[in-house]
């Protein structure tokens, strides 16, 4: 009976994500690395130019954490994701493929601790409480919970939501230390003017990607995605960046450029290589 | 309106201030509520559109979430939980509404409709990323501010009520503290204004300035008010004490003349009590009639206030006393002017002061008399006399009528004087004028004057007799003599004889009175002269009348001869009848050069200065001369007798100049023997007694010469305290002859020695006279037998 309801379920919830193929704007998934408010205030203007120049409506969706909003992809109910949580072996089999970043050099895993922390090593967190975004998030749990444990550290994980949630803690002097993205650690550090010190960091992973789920026709990815590409090139493109920027405190708009799966292989090698656990995702 | 005039100030503040705050209370009311109104309206706005943002910004992340579930909850709990009444959210396709059941305000309808507040709709658009996610509309009625703002009213009603309240009770004690300050005021005015000027304003501590200003100065013009009714107390006790201390009567009339005081002085002379008299008739109280013709007199003081000018009333009034006693009174009357602010000057009223004139009136005519008339005998004096002689004259010149004046001198009466005293003297005079009056002619049938008797002074009385000839009159002064002659008067069981000398001269035409008077005492002189008890009618032809008349003409040229130096001082010596050790003794006699320059007696000389009162200056140059020789010659060592006359006896400066001239001259008075006649001591005693003692004193001596001629009375001699006697020469010129001289001289030399006086017998002229003298016991004698005066030498 219960398999026979969860097929239900299953099927209403297919039924349902699949509701965007119908026509309609195309929900537009941002993980969250921020709060609602201000995701929706950096993305909005964003989905709207490109959706003004793509010719493709987008509309943003979230959901209330990480988490959630990785699972609404997982369900289908997304049609484009802005996400690096799919190059995990379980996720890459949704088929979204990468059409954009974000340009920089990437990103890397950092553990870092309050500046004034007497802690100057990994193994000096032993048995204290590390703060991770969500138990999904690449650079923000797998990458600095894998260097704890590949250094032998045995911490005490507390996963807070999001990024800047877990570097709140830290701030706050809730937890010892945080494995953060050493993109969303700069970026909240000079918002917030919060002194920390990096105690291990890894090599630089890309940041997330522009995704498309593989059922959105290829004429809108391409447009989608030539949108994305055009908006540091285009005059209106790059206001929207720098009020979007702006309103996050960068100190520099951030436009997109062209990637590909393959640029994202080196995600790939960590989850095969990682002793953190990734079974189901 | 009646009841307002009625009504205190303090009242009448307290209602003022009642009506203002009510007024001010109900207007301020109302413009609280319509201002009340107003902010309620935008409280009710602005709640509207916090509670449309606040709900909107809540809404987000719900709407970003797409949990419209979430969208609902909270809407409802908006309209629950806060002034929101109604929410609406109209998304994309999405509508959504939550809404309150409106409350059970107790706020009346009609405060609401008095505030006209009306519901408030905010609508608030909820965009984020510049992605539009709907519209939230939130709907606030605002009961809820009414609600509030009843509650406030009726709290501030409250307050109000209670601050009124208050305000009252401040307003009452506040006013009642500042009015004690005019109660008292009041209560000071309505006591003064009751008489009674005694009462200060004491006002209470804290009164305001200007009540405590103004009861100052109403407790200085109290002052200033008492201060002068004490002052016009003060002055009105002085002047009813004046007025009744005054011997005058007063009496104070009103502008009418009717009477409104009266000091007791006019209640005694006019026998009306002030009690009676006060608001009657000044003539009624003080009615006044002339004296002499009984007619009513106008009373002065009614006539002062009819003419405004002071009256002075006659001197022959009346006052007709009401118990009938009639006054001779003296009077005047003046008006008392007003001195009120709206009359001034006008009279007011009369003042009458008037006296009793009947001792003023009688002693008029005392004076009267007495100026015309002798005050002991009664008769006319001397200058009635001379009045009635002017008058007899002129009848004589005029009319040939013949009237004759006798001049009588008493005999004896000094004698009685001097012994028994003035009264005795008094008496004797009212006898002898007794006696006199009834024996001048008395007036005839038709009462014609017939004789005039006065008394001219002293003894002195003259005797006027009209139309009588020369003949009767010498017979009525014949008359009068005999019957004072043979009139003896007793006084205090002792006898005396008193005689009188009458001169008589008749009144011619052209003459004066000087000339009667004159004609008259010369004829009573000589009948003195010739041995009193005597009349002389005075007559150019009679032999003694000339020789006076050349006595007069002798003092007449007294002053001349004394400048002539025609007087000269001889000696004569006194020698002791048996052989003595004691020193020369000359007395001085006195000669006069004739036209020839030959020394002679003095003669008449000397009964002529002395009867017309030159005998002191005589004394004077005698003993001035003497002294001036003594002084010129230290080698005579005699001593000298002067004589000396009764006038000089009486004479102050005399004896002042003797002590003077002594002293000046250093001549011992020891050597200086002063006679005086027993006539002359007689006649001025005391003055004799203090000039012997006097000179006494000093070294003098005196000697009583002439003794035995005069009065002999033993009682001078115990009187005059002299250490020497002479003898009066008549009675030694013919001792040897005359058995009687003989016995009286022994007489007087026996009193001498008993007495221890010196005895002098003078007039020695023959052996026989000496050795008679010598039998006696007579121890100095004097004479041309025993020594012829000679001149002193020069």
């Amino acid at each position: 009976m219960k398999r026979l309801a969860g097929f239900f379920l299953s099927w209403l919830i297919a039924l349902a994500a699949h509701a965007w193929e119908a026509g309609g704007p195309y929900p537009f998934g941002v993980l969250n690395h921020r709060s609602l408010t201000f995701t929706a205030e950096y993305w909005n203007p964003i989905l709207a130019w490109v959706s003004e120049r793509a010719g493709v409506k987008l509309e943003l969706r979230v959901a209330r954490t990480a988490n959630e909003t990785t699972d609404m992809a997982a369900r289908g109910e997304l049609a484009f994701v802005y996400s690096n949580h799919f190059f995990t072996p379980e996720r890459a089999k949704l088929g979204f493929s990468v059409l954009a970043r974000q340009e920089g050099e990437g990103i890397k895993g950092q553990v870092v601790v309050r500046d004034d922390s007497p802690a100057k090593r990994l193994e000096e967190l032993a048995g204290k409480k590390v703060a991770f975004a969500n138990p999904y998030g690449f650079t923000g749990y797998f990458v600095p919970y894998d260097a704890l444990l590949k250094a032998r550290v045995k911490v005490e994980p507390v996963f807070a939501g999001t990024q800047e949630a877990a570097m709140g803690q830290l701030k706050f002097g809730q937890v010892a230390a945080a494995g953060v993205n050493s993109q969303v650690m700069a970026d909240y550090a000079q918002r917030e003017h919060f002194a920390y010190r990096v105690l291990w960091e890894s090599v630089p992973y890309f940041d997330l990607a522009v995704m498309a789920h593989p059922k959105v026709p290829a004429a809108h990815r391409e447009a989608v995605r030539q949108a994305f590409l055009a908006l540091r090139d285009e005059g209106s493109g790059r206001e929207v960046l720098a009020e979007a920027a702006r309103k996050l405190g960068l100190e520099q708009p951030r436009g997109f450029v062209m990637a590909s799966d393959a640029d994202y292989e080196n995600y790939r090698r960590f989850f095969r290589e990682t002793r953190v656990p990734v079974k189901g995702q | 309106m009646s009841l307002l005039v009625r009504l205190s100030l303090r009242s009448r503040l307290l209602i003022a201030l009642a009506v203002i705050g009510l007024l001010l209370l109900f207007t301020g009311g109302l413009a609280i509520l319509g201002v009340a109104g107003e902010i309620g309206s935008q409280v009710v706005t602005q709640t509207a559109a916090r509670e449309a943002r606040l709900l909107a910004s809540s809404l987000v992340e719900p709407l970003i979430l797409k949990d419209y579930s979430t969208v609902e909850q909270l809407m409802r709990r908006e309209v629950q939980t806060a002034e929101a009444d109604a929410v609406r959210f109209i998304g994309e396709g999405v509508r959504i509404e939550a809404e309150e059941r409106t409350a059970d305000w107790q706020r009346p309808a009609w405060f609401a409709r008095l505030l006209g507040m009306l519901p408030a709709e905010a609508e608030e658009t909820i965009v984020v990323g510049g992605h539009e996610y709907g519209r939230v509309i939130v709907t606030i009625d605002p009961g809820f501010v009414e609600e509030r703002l009843w509650r406030m009213l009726g709290m501030g009603m409250m307050i109000a009520a209670s601050a009124v309240v208050l305000l009252a009770l401040a307003m009452h004690f506040i006013l009642r503290a500042n009015f004690a300050g005019l109660e008292a005021i009041r209560t000071s005015a309505q006591r003064r204004a009751a008489g009674d000027l005694s009462s200060r304003i004491e006002l209470p501590e804290h009164a305001p300035p200007e009540l405590v200003e103004t009861a100052q100065v109403l407790n200085q013009a109290r002052d200033l008010l008492q201060q002068k009714m004490d002052e016009l107390a003060t002055e009105k006790e002085r002047w009813r004490i004046t007025l009744a201390s005054v011997g005058d009567g007063v009496i104070v009339t009103n502008a009418d003349g009717d009477v409104v005081f009266m000091n007791p002085v006019a209640e005694r002379l006019t026998a009306w009590p002030l009690d009676e008299a006060r608001g009657k008739p000044i003539e009624t109280v003080m009615p006044l009639v002339h004296e002499d013709t009984r007619a009513p007199q106008p009373n002065p003081a009614r006539v002062a206030l009819r003419t405004g000018e002071p009256q002075a009333m006659a001197n022959h009034t009346l006052l007709l006393a009401r118990d009938g006693r009639e006054l001779p009174v003296h009077d005047s009357a003046a008006i008392v002017p007003s001195v009120a602010h709206d009359t001034p000057g006008e009279p007011c009223g009369a003042v009458l002061v008037f006296r009793d004139d009947t001792e003023r009136r009688a002693l008029l005519r005392e004076l009267r008399l007495m100026a015309f008339h002798d005050p002991l005998t009664g008769l006319p004096n001397r200058r009635a006399l001379v009045g009635r002689i002017e008058r007899a004259l002129r009848q004589v010149t005029e009319e040939g009528r013949s009237h004759v004046f006798c001049y009588i001198d008493l005999d004896q009466f000094k004698l009685v004087n001097d012994t028994c005293g003035h009264a005795a003297g008094d008496a004797l005079l009212v006898e002898i004028v007794g006696l006199m009056k009834n024996a001048v002619p008395a007036p005839d049938a038709h009462g014609g004057e017939r004789s005039l008797l006065a008394r001219i002074g002293g003894d002195e009385f003259g005797l006027l007799l009209f139309d009588c000839s020369l003949d009767d009159a010498v017979a009525t002064a014949k008359r009068l003599v005999e019957l004072i002659t043979t009139h003896g008067f007793r006084y205090e069981a002792r006898q005396f004889h008193i005689g009188a000398s009458v001169g008589v001269a008749a009144l011619e035409p052209g003459m004066g009175v000087d000339a009667v008077l004159g004609h008259a005492d010369t004829a009573c002189y000589l009948a003195k002269d010739r041995g009193r008890g005597r009349v002389e009618v005075h007559s150019a032809a009679h032999a003694g009348i000339r020789a006076l008349d050349e006595e007069m003409q002798w003092v007449a040229r007294f002053d001349e001869s004394l400048a002539a130096h025609r007087f000269r001082l001889y000696r004569q010596r006194i020698a002791p009848v048996a052989a003595k050790n004691g020193g020369e003794h000359y007395e001085i006699l006195l000669r006069v050069l004739d036209a020839e320059g030959v020394a002679g007696p003095p003669g008449r000389v000397l009964s002529a200065v002395e009867r017309f009162g030159y005998a002191h200056l005589l004394d004077r140059w005698v003993f001035d001369a003497l002294l001036d020789y003594l002084a010129r010659h230290p080698e005579d060592h005699a001593h000298y007798a002067i004589n000396l006359s009764g006038g000089t006896l009486s004479q102050a400066e005399f004896l002042a100049h003797v002590q003077q001239r002594l002293a000046a001259t250093k001549i011992a008075p020891t050597r200086l023997l002063f006679e005086i006649t027993e006539t002359a001591a007689i006649h001025h005693l005391a003055e004799a007694r203090h000039l012997i003692a006097t000179l006494s004193s000093l070294g003098c001596r005196f000697c009583l010469d002439d003794f035995g001629s005069g009065l002999s009375s033993f009682a001078y001699l115990k009187q005059l305290p002299v250490s020497v006697l002479k003898i009066d020469g008549g009675f030694v010129r013919a001792l040897h002859e005359e058995a009687n001289d003989y016995v009286i001289v022994n007489a007087i030399a026996q009193i001498g020695r008993d007495l221890s006086l010196e005895v002098v017998a003078e007039w020695v002229e023959n052996q026989e006279i000496l050795d008679r003298l010598a039998e006696i016991g007579v121890e100095y004698v004097q004479g041309y037998f025993i020594h012829r005066p000679e001149p002193l030498p020069e």
